[in-house]
Order: C-alpha cells, then sequence, then structure tokens
C-alpha cells in the first residue's frame, strides 16, 4: 500500500513539474528602429518554434533606453536578458559590470558555438561595437589597427550596421545638367546654390540645395557636423592623454565648422530654420520636395523612397559622403558620422544560455539574410558572407561603404560621452545660427570639455 | 456607578481615537513612503557627489556651489523667471478678457467656450508637438498666414529673439482657458441683483468692475495665479519638445536642466540640488505673489460663502 502511495506521489509531483514547468521567456530591451517588429515577426515565426523560447521586444522612445539600461543594470535586475545598445553606452555598461564576456568557454569559446567572431563580421567593426575599451575609435579606421584588440572582452555583437550617407535628388540632377554626386564638399556646395530654388516666383525659396538638421536636442547637429569635421582633418580628442584641448578646436576644426554653418548664415542654401529641425523636419523636408540634396541614415531613405510616404519616392539616389580635398596632396578624405549598434547579454539575466542561443540564431546568415531582405526593416548586416549580397540595395551599400571604407567615424564610449557631448551641442546650435563664432564656439567646447575629461575618474590620470 | 460610566465613556472614546488612527494609518504610510522619504531623500543626495554608477561621496553644499559659481544655472534661472512670469501676466490679462467675454449670454456661447477649453485639455507634450509644426519656419502655419498678411517669415524656434516667444506662445495658447475657467466660476457667484443695482445707480462699467466684479474674482485669480506660477516655474515638456533648450540654451528651464543631469549625465546629486532650487523659487514667489493678490481686508462673508 505505501509503495503505492509513493508511486502515486513521484507521478503527481512529475506531472506538477510538467505542467507548471516555467516556460522561458526572453525579454529584449531594444532601440525603436524599424528592424525591432521585423526581429519581433522573424523571432516569433522561427525562433520560438523551433526553441519553444518566447521573446518579447520592447522598445521604448530612443531617449529613454539608455536610462532604462542603466536602472536594469544598477539594480541588477534580471528584467531583461539581452540588451540592443547604441554605441556610446558600451562604456558605461560594461564599467556598470552590466555586459556579460562573450569571449569565454560559455559562449563563443564552447565547441557548440556557431559563431565564428574573427570570421563572420566585418573585423575593425565588430571590435569596435563589441570590444571595450578601445583607445577612441581607431579600430573603425582603415588598416589594422583592430588588431591590437584582438585580446581585449567582447561584451557584444553587431546588432546594425551603418553610417550617415549622402542622399540626392537624380531627376533634379540630371535637369541641372549635373553629371553626379560630389566629390567633395566644394562640389556639394557649388550643386546646392544650383539647386536652391523658387520654383512658384514668389520671391521665397520652394527648394533649398541641401537639408540636415542642426537641433540642439539630443546629438542632432553633432551627428551632421560631424563628417565635415573630421574630413578636415580635426579630431575630438586625444583618446591617450584624454585630451580635447587645442584638438576640438583646432585650425582646421575651426575651419571646418566655418564652412559648415556658411552653407547656412553665407550661402543660404539651407534651410535656416534646420537650426530647430530633427528627424521629423528632414524626413517632411525629403518626402515634400523641400530639398535636392540630404544626409541620410538607411531607415530614413526608406521613408523617403516608400511611394506611400513620400512625394519624392524613388527619385533619390545613395553614394557615400563627398570629402575635403586636401590641397598640398589633391587627396580626397572623407568622413561619416558612425551610426551602429550592438547586442550583449545582460549579466544578471538568469536565462544566458537561452539568450547565447537566440543571439547566436539572430547572427545566423539565414536570419541576418531575411532582414536584409525585408525592405521594411532598412536593415544592413556586418555579416562578411552577405556583403557582396547587399551590394544590389542602393541605400544600404552606401551604408556599409562607410564601414568597409573606414569613413565611418564615432563619439566618446566613455561614461562622460553625454556630458561631452551636451557642450558639444549647445555650442554648435550657436555657431549654427550665428550667435557665436566658430573659433569662439570650439574654444568654449574644448575648455568646458577638458574640464569633464580632466574630473573624470576614468581619465588614466586619475584612475 | 458613575465611574463606571466614566470608565466605559472613556473606554468608547480610546477605542474611537484608535479606530480613527487606524483610518488615517494607510494614508500616512503612503505619504511616508511616496512624498515624505523621496523628499528627504533628495534633500540628503544633493549633499552627496553622487554620479550612478560611482560611491557617492558626501560634500556638503558643493552641489549646490557648484550651481552657483555656474553661468548656465543663472542664465536658465533667468530664462525660467523670464518665461513664468510673461506667461502669467499674458494668461491672466487674456484669461480675465476672455471670462468677460464668455459670459455673456449670447446664444451659441456654449460652443465657443467648450472650443475654448479643448486646449487644457491636451498633455503638454502633444501641445509642444502640435506647436512645433505649427511654428517652423518653413512648413509652419504660423508664418504661412504672416506671409499672406504682408508680414516677413519669422524664424521663431531658431532666432535667439523669438524661441522664448515659441514656448510662451504655446503655454498661453494651452493655459489661458483654465484662467478663464476659473474666471467664469467667480463671475457665476456673484449676485445678480448686485449687478442689476449697479446698473441701475448708472455705475460706469469701470466701477462696477472695480467694486463688484474685482473683489468677487480675487479669489479665482489668486488661485489661477498660483497654479500657473507654479507649473510654469517647473515646465519643462514643452521647452524639451519644441526646441530642446536650444538655440544655445536659451530657452533651457531649470527642469530641462535638471532633466538632463539625472537622464543624460546621471548626476544625481546635481539633479537634487536643482530640484531643491526650485522648490525654494517656487515658495519665494508664491509667498510674494500671496502677499501681493491677497485680500488686504477681510472678505465679506457672502463673498467667501462662494465655494471658491
Amino acid at each position: 500500500m505505501k509503495r503505492w502511495f509513493l508511486v502515486l506521489f513521484v507521478v503527481l509531483c512529475m506531472g506538477w513539474s510538467v505542467v507548471f514547468a516555467e516556460e522561458v521567456t526572453l525579454r529584449i530591451l531594444s532601440l525603436p528602429w524599424p528592424q525591432t517588429p521585423v526581429e519581433q515577426r522573424l523571432a516569433n515565426e522561427i525562433f520560438t518554434q523551433r526553441t519553444g523560447i518566447k521573446v518579447i521586444i520592447e522598445s521604448p522612445p530612443y531617449q529613454f533606453v539608455e536610462y532604462k539600461i542603466r536602472e536594469i543594470i544598477d539594480s541588477r535586475s534580471d528584467e531583461y536578458d539581452l540588451f540592443e545598445y547604441d554605441s556610446q553606452w558600451i562604456g558605461e555598461m560594461v564599467l556598470a559590470g552590466g555586459l556579460e564576456r562573450l569571449d569565454t568557454p560559455e559562449y563563443l569559446f564552447s565547441p557548440e558555438s556557431t559563431i565564428n567572431f574573427e570570421k563572420d563580421f566585418i573585423q575593425g567593426f565588430a571590435t569596435y561595437i563589441g570590444k571595450f575599451p578601445t583607445l577612441g575609435d581607431d579600430a573603425l579606421r582603415p588598416g589594422d589597427a583592430w588588431k591590437k584588440y584582438t585580446d581585449a572582452p567582447l561584451y557584444g555583437l553587431p546588432w546594425t550596421c551603418g553610417g550617415l550617407i549622402f542622399s540626392y535628388r537624380k531627376d533634379l540632377y540630371a535637369e541641372a545638367g549635373i553629371p553626379g554626386p560630389p566629390e567633395t564638399w566644394d562640389e556639394m556646395l557649388e550643386y546646392a546654390k544650383k539647386l536652391t530654388v523658387d520654383v512658384d516666383g514668389d520671391g521665397k525659396i520652394d527648394r533649398y540645395g541641401i537639408a540636415w538638421y542642426a537641433t540642439r536636442l539630443s546629438d542632432g547637429i553633432t551627428q551632421q557636423w560631424l563628417p565635415f569635421h573630421f574630413s578636415f582633418g580635426a579630431e575630438l580628442w586625444d583618446p591617450e592623454t584624454w585630451t580635447a584641448q587645442g584638438i576640438i578646436n583646432s585650425d582646421k576644426a575651426v575651419e571646418a565648422l566655418q564652412f559648415f554653418v556658411d552653407f547656412n548664415l553665407k550661402h543660404k542654401v539651407v534651410d535656416p530654420a534646420t537650426a530647430n529641425w530633427f528627424v521629423d523636419e528632414i524626413m517632411n523636408a525629403a518626402t515634400q520636395d523641400k530639398c535636392a540634396m540630404w544626409f541620410t541614415w538607411v531607415s530614413f531613405a526608406n521613408v523617403a523612397d516608400n511611394p506611400a510616404l513620400s512625394k519624392t519616392a524613388g527619385k533619390w539616389g545613395y553614394t557615400v559622403m563627398p570629402g575635403y580635398r586636401d590641397p598640398q596632396t589633391g587627396q580626397i578624405r572623407r568622413a561619416s558620422t558612425f551610426g551602429s549598434q550592438g547586442i550583449g547579454i545582460n549579466a544578471f539575466s538568469k536565462h544566458k544560455k537561452e539568450a547565447w542561443l537566440y543571439l547566436q540564431w539572430l547572427k545566423s546568415y539565414e536570419i541576418e539574410k531575411m532582414l536584409v531582405d525585408d525592405p521594411t526593416a532598412g536593415y544592413a548586416s556586418a555579416r562578411t558572407d552577405l556583403l557582396d549580397y547587399q551590394k544590389q540595395f542602393e541605400p544600404k551599400w552606401a551604408s556599409i561603404r562607410t564601414i568597409v571604407e573606414g569613413i565611418a567615424r564615432d563619439v566618446w564610449t566613455w561614461p562622460e560621452y553625454a556630458e561631452l557631448l551636451d557642450i558639444q551641442q549647445r555650442e554648435l546650435n550657436l555657431a549654427y545660427i550665428g550667435k557665436k563664432t566658430p573659433k569662439e564656439a570650439l574654444d568654449n567646447i574644448a575648455l568646458l570639455q577638458q574640464q569633464v575629461l580632466d574630473t573624470s575618474p576614468n581619465n588614466p590620470k586619475n584612475r | 456607578m458613575t465611574e463606571r460610566i466614566d470608565v466605559l465613556v472613556r473606554r468608547r472614546h480610546r477605542e474611537e481615537l484608535r479606530f480613527r488612527l487606524l483610518l488615517f494609518v494607510p494614508t500616512i504610510v503612503f505619504l511616508v513612503l511616496m512624498v515624505i522619504f523621496p523628499l528627504v531623500y533628495s534633500v540628503n543626495i544633493s549633499f552627496y557627489d553622487y554620479v550612478r554608477g560611482r560611491e557617492p561621496r558626501f560634500i556638503g553644499f558643493g552641489n549646490y556651489a557648484q550651481l552657483f559659481r555656474s553661468e548656465q544655472f543663472w542664465l536658465v534661472t533667468w530664462i525660467t523667471l523670464r518665461i513664468t512670469l510673461t506667461c502669467l501676466a499674458i494668461e491672466m490679462g487674456l484669461g480675465l478678457l476672455l471670462g468677460f467675454a464668455l459670459s455673456q449670454k449670447i446664444p451659441g456661447m456654449g460652443f465657443f467656450r467648450l472650443l475654448i477649453f479643448l486646449p487644457m485639455m491636451l498633455a503638454p507634450l502633444v501641445a509642444g508637438l502640435f506647436w512645433r509644426l505649427l511654428l517652423d519656419q518653413t512648413f509652419g502655419l504660423v508664418n504661412f498666414f504672416l506671409e499672406r498678411l504682408g508680414f516677413g517669415a519669422v524664424e521663431w524656434l531658431t532666432d535667439p529673439r523669438f524661441a522664448i516667444w515659441g514656448i510662451i506662445i504655446t503655454d498661453v495658447w494651452q493655459w489661458t482657458p483654465f484662467v478663464v475657467l476659473l474666471v467664469l466660476a467667480g463671475l457665476g457667484t456673484i449676485p445678480q441683483e448686485l449687478q442689476e443695482a449697479a446698473i441701475l445707480d448708472r455705475a460706469s462699467p469701470w466701477m462696477r468692475f472695480r467694486n463688484i466684479y474685482l473683489p468677487y474674482l480675487r479669489m479665482p485669480i489668486l488661485i489661477a495665479v498660483l497654479f500657473r506660477s507654479i507649473d510654469t516655474l517647473k515646465m519643462f515638456d514643452v521647452p524639451y519638445i519644441l526646441t530642446g533648450g536650444g538655440p544655445g540654451d536659451l530657452t533651457t528651464t531649470l527642469s530641462l536642466l535638471g532633466y538632463r543631469n539625472l537622464f543624460s549625465f546621471f548626476k544625481v546629486g546635481v539633479a537634487s540640488a536643482i530640484s531643491w532650487f526650485v522648490v525654494i523659487i517656487v515658495n519665494i514667489l508664491v509667498n510674494v505673489l500671496l502677499k501681493v493678490l491677497s485680500p488686504r481686508k477681510k472678505i465679506p462673508r457672502e463673498m467667501v460663502d462662494t465655494g471658491l
């Protein structure tokens, strides 16, 4: 009798555990990019079907994602298992102990791992987006600089890939007899002058030659100014000595900023309202036929080329940014703003194994290709075996070129970046509207940024 | 026997008192946890060099000293006060005028009242987005009409002279209806016979305003001023969405500065110090306004019993 009770008890326990076994659900904190809903759909249709693991991707507005990540990490919470993070956040996430190291036998070096980090991704790019610390953004530059980080700890894999690209109206170029996209900033200015027009003859400009956003909000004006700054040969800082003074306000930097603000103040080939424009307004200008050229991201380009949303759909051409022609060498130096994100595992997650499974699935050739093929995702892949395939997609390829050719440049990845950026935003915006001269603005940036760098506990001098 | 009754009565009283206190407990616990503790905690934090992710370090009044030495902080304080005082003046004047106009007994006035109260029902963030589009130099309707009327286009959100007016216009548009609402409520309490008697006595409109309407409206106006000044001093949403605080910092308010310090730079100590500075400013301003606007004479009983 006793034996029967025991058997019954064991059977009941097993049944109980089967019925009430915790179903694993991976929660991902993501950025609100167009690829996010596509990733969610693919996860539901493929990953959950194959593994039984549910996936919930949450993407609050961009400005709240970073704070949310910090909250999760600081409270050592397991609310999310994976973070999709912007490139400049990696420092604060790693220093707060919030990202799981991936170059370990549990993950990348496990025999079952389907990811070959060295082979699968564009190396300099993947190194920069996933490893910390790196010396500034040197891993992104052409050449072998990334190789010095071979043994550096890895915390994330590429989630997106690309940089700011140049977009121009092919029909208006043809009408104006312009042979093709500009190679240099001077050519771009010349074309912008030609294409700034009063269409209806009422004395008011109806279409400006070029558009960008120069808002003080977030990193608005910085995104659009960086290509000028870097291509003129200027730098933001010296990451070895943590020096901004004399670097961000160098003669080359002043020359670049002067050239940039002159589009607005002197040549008037850009709408003066751009001083307060951000994403909504630039999209409006591009889709409502208010500009002939603009700097864009792949996901924005998709909207401008969508006939349901845009008057100008199908009329845009895309290429990499024009550059600065060095008067000494005659060579053109290009630069673009880095615009890529990474994905990593929350160090406090209770489902790290499942999260790694998801990462391997998401970064597989099959899924990356599906994301690339979906036009609504606006997605460019960093997988080396998909590079040739992506050459057929015009804006996507231009965006990848900024990475492959080492044109893309980024800001700081240390936790102080937000304060450095805020100083920069304020002063650049004032220079853009002519309230300060470029030299005054840059000198003030250098002064204030240096104070932040000098007092940072992450500065090698203070460590 | 009497002693026994006294004991019973006292026991009953004690039980009632205990029961009343018991009813208070949830409210007290809620207030302590949700209001008093965070307030005291934030005062404490404002004395620390506390950046998220780093060990907090006690620095006394260091955060306050750092703020008071900062040019940016005083610029932002001045901008906040400028926006507050300008908004108050316009909203009060316009609110009074509209209140009087809408109190007239004309057919269809109900519809206009409904229309005028609509902005107040929107979230400030929505109002900000709405005005960001309206005031856009290129796409905006405001400039479209200005140009049709023969005026030039105004760089509402980018010209340092006008950007602050973009914020003020938005706030005035959204919150004047609140003043109108209070004025209408005040006007509704004035006895009809008093107004008729004044007209029969041939009192001029100014005399009627000065001696009948104003005494009755004093309390509604005081309430409007208090609410609007507190709200405007804490203004965050509109500048955040309309201009991002730009150009430069020329439309940055104290709350926006606090937000940047907390949510962008993770400087919890500095953000707390800014918040407490706002609390102090609000208290000073509110007390000054109360002093200026409070009725000097005792309000007649019939005016107090208006429910306001």
